[in-house]
């Protein structure tokens, strides 16, 4: 079975969609909370949350929008205690969010424990009319699961808010200036809670992805570190959602490749391209910086990881 | 490396029953057996097979504990531990708790230490594998009959003799009874993937695989083999339930029959420390599971292949076979030793894929 | 309508912060008895049975400052840095830079002669692998004010896959049966123990190192200019400092203390690479050094607590059979509680009734 270059390369691609799409769900929710100043590195427990709440909702109900919006709910619920403890209590959101991951591994390793051997049907791929016809895109982008659809809407739907909408200009200004904002009378408390549960829950989305596609199933530990990927990707991305979905396309592709490479025996060593997307990240960012200093723009949210207490000084 | 065969355990137990377990030492339900584990028992593989020998041994009464999710840089604390609280036997069951297992064994001579998967032992440290090999080697045979390509795909988690040694058996079970089949192999680099384990069945099926077995722990290669109709094998725990339509077998192990032998040894006083690499005749390791679309002729010649293996008429690592270059690796008449089968480091004629250079 | 707000206290004692943190801890013992309650253990007895095995044994407290070595370092690592308002989410980075710098040492001359220069040279290697993994980022924020949280939490992944890297490359042991963990190093590369202690001497050296950084902050002209930098950034170009070099400087010694950690959880413990080096010390260090509020005091008390945490879900798992990812739970549900509780010690809550 000879296959040429080019249909090699889609092949990579499609799997590369595939690969990225919990990512991105994460990278999205990570940009949508860090818009708004607040870092969450409780990533991968809310991931494990999500995909634990899809899985039993999913095996009990066989709903598939059931279990994404439970999983939604859940991982929201959980990262109010993210949101309450670094933003109403001002504590540190880098350790809070430390904290959350430890509770969303153990929570979900708990209620876990009796699933082993059971599975769901999985969610299958669809055609999209016209546009899967598409030379190379089509085969690539539409014929997807109804998940990864629902990425593509996610990211323009939250490109436009951010940059197309007073809300958004007020939840990136919450992240720039929050003393200004509340001068001029906007709740800081209020847009933080708002972008920080609902990015949560973006997250729990992007749990859900995995035993919705691609795994079927529940194992402790399920997600093994995406959650971290995301957290890195959403400075990839210099929180912008297209560039979080090109960042979490090219980190699929990494995986992908890792793989496929081995069978048309080009030898790349794994571990190089485990850390290559880092390397780049970080040139990128210090590129930009730079760049942007001379311009006087702020390459990220400027008080993004400070927490805000109304009257005070920093 | 010494080797218990069944007949020794039969003469073992015949005295045992014989003698009665207190005369020599305590009875088997006075024991307490600590379980030192590197995963979680949710796991559904490795960690989960340990886990339910312990729960063997708790049924026969024995007192049972046990660690979860160890990391092996954290494990010399948790075994002292479980020394210091006057554990009989603790068994401690993964390669990289080696040296930390040596060290506290020598600080408690009391206890006995059990190291699974390793090789190191001392006066009060044995180790204990099962030759799970074989068990790979029969369902080879079922994926050799079964393939209609003649591409047969293996998910590797590192590139380590264990599992350099699992490739090659169930490459040997293809070719035996499949001369043209190959089989493809792909490293996932990673101990525990779900994901990208089912990532990597999928570019098997993409390059031309119509059956996957995995070295791994997770089901997800069998998902991905039944979303697409084709077929899987199973590893360390019988995975039908996860993929009934496409799963073909498992092979496993069972820990019980080997834990319940080790505590009445103790419990008698009889203990002596050995290399123990129990086969298939024993029951540690097996072919289960056998899916519908495995014919009632092909599960017959599995079987036969298994009474000639345990007959000792038929060995899996029996010449003639090449190494993967074509050059020979055992003449006709002769075959691997134990010690040359633990720590194999090429891959046999028929595999497809790339070892890293040591 | 009720609001709920908090207002400063006009000044917070040190004893105001104790009080609360125990309310803070006994609150999250409360909690997490709920949860052992619904999966059938007595919280009481659990509890009481962790106390009784950590602290009237010998080898119980040998476990927990074993723990705590590392937590020690890691965390003054990240509290030096928080005192010049930087943060270094590297330290987990720079532990694995630090041991893999050692090994590197200890496998190519541990076969030599001279094995008395064989651990000092892995000591020397590994803080300069430390200082030097924060080299980038330190000096792109000193330069270009590139986000430091961002620039150091990225060196950890490069640093895990290069010490992978390595593991399943050229370091495996042939010895090993080519498992992912170098050779065992010569005696020469262990670390001494405490006499009578089943402990290394990196406990000493860590609390040496605390005490060394708290009097230089507290008490030398350098240390003043790093609080005048840290609590006034401002203030700094006024004061004739050269602040990009502090920046600069500061950054490579938390580097430098975090490859410290490293080489003597990998001289005093493991005595060869593997896999995990770090248990994620370097994020708990995080967590320390936020508890105890950048201070260098606060971080062996800190250290002592988070150490107990740990081995104090152990000995649960150990007796009464509670499965590890509880003992998770309860970690993050401390960790919330005194996160939390934090706040109350500068805050008053106050609920006002309007119209």
């Amino acid at each position: 079975m000879e296959t040429t270059a080019i249909e090699w390369i889609v092949i990579v691609l499609v799997s590369a969609v595939k690969m990225g799409t919990p990512i991105l769900f994460g990278t999205l929710g990570g940009v949508i909370s860090e818009r708004a100043g607040v870092i969450n590195l409780g990533m991968e427990g809310l991931m494990l949350i999500g995909a634990l709440t899809s899985f039993v909702v999913k095996l009990y109900t066989g709903s598939t929008i059931l279990a994404v919006s439970a999983a939604a709910f859940v991982a929201g619920a959980a990262t109010f205690l993210h949101a309450l403890v670094c933003i109403s209590m001002r504590a540190s959101q880098i350790a809070s969010g430390l904290a959350l991951t430890m509770f969303g591994t153990g929570v979900s390793g708990l209620l876990g424990d009796s699933l082993t051997g059971k599975t769901v049907a999985p969610l299958m791929d669809i055609k999209l009319p016209i546009l899967s016809s598409i030379p190379l895109i089509g085969k690539i982008f539409f014929m997807q699961d109804a998940l990864v659809y629902f990425s593509y809407i996610s990211v323009a739907v939250i490109w436009y808010l951010l940059f197309y909408t007073r809300i958004g200009l007020n939840i990136r200004s919450m992240g720039e200036a929050p003393e200004v904002c509340d001068s001029i009378g906007l709740s800081v408390m209020k847009y933080r809670y708002a972008a920080v549960i609902i990015g949560g829950m973006m997250v729990g989305i992007g749990g859900a992805y995995f035993p919705m596609v691609l795994t079927s199933f529940w194992v402790d530990n399920l997600t093994a570190g995406r959650g971290w990927i995301a957290v890195a990707l959403v400075i990839f991305a210099f929180w912008h959602p297209g560039k979080a979905m090109f960042g979490a396309y090219l980190f699929g592709a990494a995986i992908s490749l890792q793989l496929r490479l081995q069978l048309i025996d080009i030898k790349i060593s794994p571990y190089f391209l485990a850390m290559f997307p880092f390397i780049l990240t970080i040139i990128a960012l210090i590129i930009a910086t730079i760049r942007n200093n001379k311009k006087k723009i702020a390459v990220m949210p400027a008080s993004l990881g400070e927490a805000f207490f109304r009257g005070e000084k920093h | 490396m010494k080797v218990f065969r069944l007949h020794l355990l039969l003469i073992v137990a015949v005295i045992l029953a014989f003698t009665g377990t207190t005369v020599f030492g305590k009875d088997i339900k006075d024991l307490k057996a600590a379980f030192i584990y590197v995963g979680p028992i949710g796991d559904g593989g490795w960690t989960y097979s340990h886990d339910l020998g312990r729960k063997h041994l708790e049924k026969l009464g024995v007192t049972t504990s046990y660690i979860e999710s160890v990391p092996e840089t954290d494990s010399i604390r948790v075994i002292r531990n479980f020394a210091r609280q006057n554990y009989d036997i603790i068994f401690t069951t993964s390669f990289g708790y080696i040296d930390s297992t040596l060290t506290v064994a020598s600080e408690f001579p009391e206890a006995v230490f059990m190291h699974c998967s390793g090789f190191k032992t001392a006066e009060n440290v044995g180790t204990y594998f099962g030759r799970i090999y074989q068990a790979k080697f029969l369902t080879g045979i079922v994926a050799g009959y079964m393939t209609k390509s003649n591409i047969i795909g293996v998910i590797g988690s590192h590139p380590i003799p264990e599992i350099i040694r699992h490739i090659n058996a169930f490459t040997l079970g293809v070719r035996s009874v499949n001369p043209d089949a190959k089989v493809k192999v792909i490293w996932v680099n990673a101990w525990f993937d779900p994901s990208k384990e089912g990532a990597a069945a999928d570019s098997l099926m993409d390059d031309g695989a119509d059956i996957v077995s995995i070295t791994t722990d997770s089901a997800a290669a069998l998902k991905a083999a039944e979303k697409r109709g084709k077929y899987a094998i199973g590893n360390d725990s019988d995975m039908t339930l996860y993929a009934p339509s496409a799963h073909l077998a498992s092979a496993v192990l069972n820990w019980g029959v080997y834990y319940e032998y080790i505590a009445k040894q103790v419990a008698a006083g009889t203990w002596k420390t050995s290399k123990d690499w129990w086969g298939i005749e024993s029951g540690i390791t097996d072919i289960v599971g056998f899916g519908d679309m495995v014919t009632a002729d092909i599960r017959e010649k599995v079987n036969k292949k298994k009474e000639e293996i345990i007959a000792e008429k038929y060995f899996v690592f029996q010449g003639p076979f090449n190494k993967q270059d074509g050059s020979p690796a055992v003449k006709e008449g002769e075959k691997l030793t134990d010690d040359q089968i633990w720590s194999i480091d090429y891959f046999v004629e028929g595999v497809v894929g790339s070892l890293p250079k040591s | 309508m009720i609001h709920i707000f908090f207002e400063k206290r006009l000044y917070s004692s040190g004893f105001i912060r104790i009080a609360i943190t125990i309310c803070a801890i006994i609150f999250a013992l409360l909690a997490g008895g709920v949860f052992l309650y619904t999966i059938g253990v007595n919280p009481f007895s659990a509890y009481s049975n962790v106390c009784s095995q950590i602290f009237t044994n010998k080898w119980g407290i040998e476990d927990l400052l074993l723990k705590m070595s590392p937590l020690m370092l890691t965390g003054i690592s990240v509290a030096l840095a928080a005192k010049m308002r930087l943060w270094n989410i590297g330290a987990d980075g720079q532990f694995y830079m630090g041991a893999c710098a050692a090994t590197w040492v200890a496998l190519t001359f541990g076969g030599s002669g001279n094995s008395l220069m064989l651990l000092p040279l892995m000591f020397l290697a590994g803080v300069t692998a430390g200082a030097l993994w924060i080299f980038i980022p330190a000096f792109f924020k000193a330069h270009f004010n590139v986000n430091d949280i961002i620039t150091t939490l990225l060196m950890n992944y490069i640093a895990i896959s290069l010490v992978d890297y390595f593991l399943f490359g050229s370091w495996r042991d042939p010895n090993s049966l080519n498992f992912p963990i170098t050779a065992l190093f010569p005696p020469a590369a262990a670390l001494p123990m405490i006499k009578n202690i089943n402990l290394h001497i990196g406990f000493l050296i860590g609390i040496f190192i605390i005490l060394l950084i708290y009097f230089f902050l507290e008490k030398s002209r350098f240390g003043i200019y790093v609080n005048i930098v840290g609590n006034n950034p401002n203030a700094a170009q006024y004061s004739g400092v050269n602040k990009k070099r502090l920046i600069i400087l500061i950054m490579m010694i938390s580097g430098a203390i975090a490859g410290l950690a490293g080489v003597i959880e990998l001289t005093g413990v493991h005595h060869r690479l593997q896999q995990n080096i770090s248990l994620g010390y370097g994020y708990t260090g995080i967590i320390v050094t936020w508890l105890s509020r950048a201070h260098p005091l606060g971080v062996i008390f800190n250290a002592f607590f988070m150490a107990f945490i740990f081995v104090g879900g152990e000995i649960m798992q150990m007796s009464a059979g509670i499965p590890v990812a509880m003992i998770y739970l309860f970690q993050g549900i401390i960790l919330f509680s005194v996160l939390g509780s934090d706040v109350f010690a500068e805050y008053k809550l106050k609920i006002k009734k309007t119209a």
